[in-house]
């Protein structure tokens, strides 16, 4: 027992010794590697998967769309401009009216406060894709079964869509956020990690101030008191009873609007939140 | 060494009179712009600079596979101004001849030059990967007059998933 003992120990050692396995001192195993050359004749033989004779043989492959002299496919047709001003041209995902009821039913949504961006980007369910996504529209699919009392913020909405929406006793405004702004709302608490103080939200391009100033479009730069007038014209137009806001319990939520230059409700531009501290910072001026 | 320098300006030189020669009349038909600026500029213009053939440009229209900055595939250009993607992964295009000797061309042919008409699957294939991803992703543009040929509800395989 002892001298196995001390045998392995004398192993131990000279193994202690040795060089560690590793890339640079192991080799493959016998007749483990293929051989890289395409032998010709009696050295292996054969077409090796190649074919026999011409273009296959020779494996050039031609450039994607050529076709060996004839004018290719693709620049065959006359010009049309579908993608003129594609880099200049905003896009919004649609929501449409039917997902907005589903995500209330299923409590994804919570009606008793304002619903805005970033409303949406906390159900999970959408998100921003690309660059050139300004926020979300609000489409009129399931404009007929919608019934909810919301107050909604959303980036463009159609006429027919604004009529359900102030029909069942709510209130729709579109509203513009500049890129940086959506990026803060879109991934929240990622930003206040940063710990720096919330910026400016930017104004509207030039090409968008006319929708986002327009009364019927109820942008947020419009004139209250215009708003209110096409509220009562569109009720009108789609003959239905405008439902009293004055009157409403949700009177104070219902009215609650941001400033244009506010990206969250309830916090000014300037201002910090504190994550670790779970404190707002307020500047002095 | 100095010979083969000078060879070698020589032939450069034959081969950009060769290039330029037989397009002298396309130049200047797709230069048109240019072209009424020499007028208005005539009187002060020296005249050796008028007889100087204009430089042409060769374009390049094939697929870059690998970019030399970020070894990224690039878009053909030559395919965006002529077809466009439906988010269902349809293409459709214009067709040949539309604005060619119309005057001889009956109303009802005319009816159909005007009309877009679908690519076929093989084809879609081969623009879709002639073109990089920001295409092939579907555009949310408001009041797009393509948007009812977006979607392609009819078949149940290819009804978009519900909420």
């Amino acid at each position: 027992m002892a001298g196995s003992n001390k045998a392995a120990d004398r192993a131990l050692k000279m193994l202690r010794t040795l060089p560690r396995v590793e890339i640079g001192n192991i080799r493959p195993n016998p007749n483990s590697k293929q051989p890289t050359k395409r032998g010709r004749a009696q050295h292996g033989g054969d077409k090796h998967g190649a074919g026999n004779k011409g273009s296959g043989q020779r494996q050039n492959y031609m450039r994607l769309g050529y076709e060996t002299g004839n004018t290719p496919f693709y620049i065959r047709f006359p010009y049309e401009p579908y993608y003129k001003g594609h880099h200049l041209r905003r896009e919004y995902p649609p929501i449409t009216l039917k997902q907005l009821q589903v995500m209330i039913d299923t409590n994804r949504i919570d009606t008793s406060r304002p619903i805005d961006f970033t409303t949406f980007c906390n159900t999970g369910l959408f998100k921003l894709n690309s660059f050139m996504e300004f926020g979300f529209q609000l489409t009129d699919e399931g404009l007929d079964t919608f019934k909810s009392k919301v107050c909604i913020e959303v980036q463009h909405a159609k006429e027919q869509v604004i009529a359900a929406i102030e029909k069942n006793g709510g209130v729709i405004r579109t509203s513009y956020y500049d890129p940086r702004s959506l990026q803060i709302m879109a991934n929240t608490k990622k930003w206040f990690e940063k710990g720096e103080p919330l910026p400016k939200r930017m104004l509207p391009p030039q090409d968008a101030v006319e929708y986002y100033t327009s009364a019927k479009n109820r942008g947020y730069l419009a004139d209250p008191e215009e708003i209110s007038k096409e509220r009562l014209i569109l009720a009108q137009k789609y003959g239905y009873e405008l439902p009293k806001i004055e009157s409403d319990p949700d009177y104070e939520m219902l009215t609650r609007a941001k400033d244009p230059r506010q990206i969250f409700h309830g916090l000014q531009p300037g201002w910090l939140v504190n994550l670790v501290d779970k404190c707002i910072v307020i500047p002095k001026e | 060494m100095l010979r083969n320098l000078i060879t070698i300006a020589a032939r450069s030189a034959i081969r950009i009179t060769s290039y330029a020669a037989p397009k002298t009349s396309q130049t200047v038909r797709s230069f048109s712009g240019f072209q009424n600026q020499c007028e208005k500029y005539k009187l002060i213009q020296p005249k050796l600079l008028q007889i100087a053939p204009l430089p042409s440009l060769t374009t390049e229209r094939s697929l870059t596979k690998f970019s030399l900055n970020k070894g990224k595939r690039k878009t053909v250009k030559a395919v965006l101004k002529r077809f466009k993607r439906l988010d269902w992964g349809g293409w459709i295009r214009t067709r040949t001849g539309r604005h060619k000797k119309l005057f001889k061309k009956s109303n009802a042919l005319k009816k159909r030059l005007r009309e877009h008409v679908f690519v076929n699957s093989s084809q879609a294939w081969l623009l879709d990967s002639m073109v990089c991803k920001f295409w092939r992703r579907p555009k949310h543009y408001v009041d797009d007059p393509y948007a009812p040929y977006h979607q392609k509800d009819y078949f149940t395989t290819s009804r978009p998933p519900k909420f």
